[in-house]
């Protein structure tokens, strides 16, 4: 238990360092919106380390964090839809008993349900349907940085695993790695 | 088994590819009938007059040197009748997609087509 805490606290600073570096790289490409999702490393590794539960602690925690330290608080709804329904989905992913897919699709279906999430909720605050216009564009993006983390993520937690101390939540799941 | 959940993950991944690249396509085909995409007519570089591409309507514009009926029906707009010498824009095909443009360079006339999202959108995503 304290050591999941003292895990928590280390998981949710390494994803605001990411999520500071990941702004730091320019994304320049016409489309707002468009990222790596670095700090969905931090989440899904948490995932397969901690289990769920931690796993939606510290994206919450991350996600509000982040608005506070390096964006402003009219973000904070945008992320934060985003990143709740992206945990979701990946939870729901990693609870299927028979685990038909592996970690880097979980990664690719969290991407994208992150920017469904965001482009829903910056539709409805807006209350203009155009911004879906995005919807493609940021969903093709998300599956390629989505394959990125994921793998990232597989090699992270196959070392991780090999750590005394740290282990995977699920054992079973070493085999979607 | 992990054989399988390989082919699982590529095929998820290739129909999450596939949908967007479809939403693209069909969007680019629709792109051009949005239903709030807006006339805009400038009088010698000015703004003289926006109006929404889907209400028909008939209108009269005056300019120094002479008038054009503009007639917007269906998603189209043409020029029925001006009195200019050369009719140009008279003869000119209906437009009724993005950017395009009808002209009365006598009259110092322009029929362009925006869509209305044009300078709307900020980067609210972030």
């Amino acid at each position: 238990m304290t050591r999941k805490i003292a895990l928590s606290g280390i998981f949710i600073s390494m994803a605001l360092v990411l999520s500071f570096f990941e702004g730091l790289i320019p994304m320049n490409i016409g489309v707002p919106g468009v990222k790596l999702g670095l700090a969905n490393i931090v989440t899904l590794t948490a995932l397969f380390i901690l289990g769920p539960v931690y796993a939606l602690l510290i994206q919450i925690g991350r996600v509000v964090l982040s608005a506070l330290l390096f964006g402003n608080l009219a973000g904070l709804l945008y992320s934060l839809s985003g990143g709740l329904l992206s945990i979701v989905a990946m939870i729901l992913l990693y609870k299927i008993k028979r685990p038909i897919f592996s970690i880097v699709a979980i990664s690719v279906l969290g991407a994208i349900f992150h920017n469904i999430g965001q482009i829903t909720a910056a539709s409805l605050i807006v209350q203009d349907l155009r911004l879906s216009y995005y919807l493609p564009i940021l969903m093709l993006f998300g599956a390629a940085a989505g394959i990125f983390v994921g793998f990232i993520c597989k090699y992270l937690i196959k070392g991780l695993n090999g750590i005394k101390s740290i282990g995977l939540y699920d054992p079973e799941s070493i085999s979607r790695l | 088994m992990k054989k399988k959940r390989l082919i699982n993950d590529i095929i998820l991944i290739a129909v999450l590819v596939i949908i967007p690249v479809i939403m693209l396509i069909y969007g680019n085909i629709d792109n051009n009938t949005e239903s709030d995409a807006l006339v805009v007519i400038t009088i010698d570089g000015s703004l003289y007059k926006t109006l929404p591409l889907f209400e028909d309507l008939e209108l009269t514009v005056p300019s120094e040197n002479g008038i054009n009926v503009v007639i917007i029906r269906d998603g189209s707009v043409w020029v029925s009748d001006a009195d200019c010498p050369n009719q140009i824009c008279v003869d000119h095909n209906p437009i009724s997609k993005k950017g395009e443009q009808i002209v009365c360079l006598p009259h110092k006339v322009v029929l362009e087509i925006i869509s209305g999202e044009d300078g709307e959108v900020d980067s609210i995503s972030q």
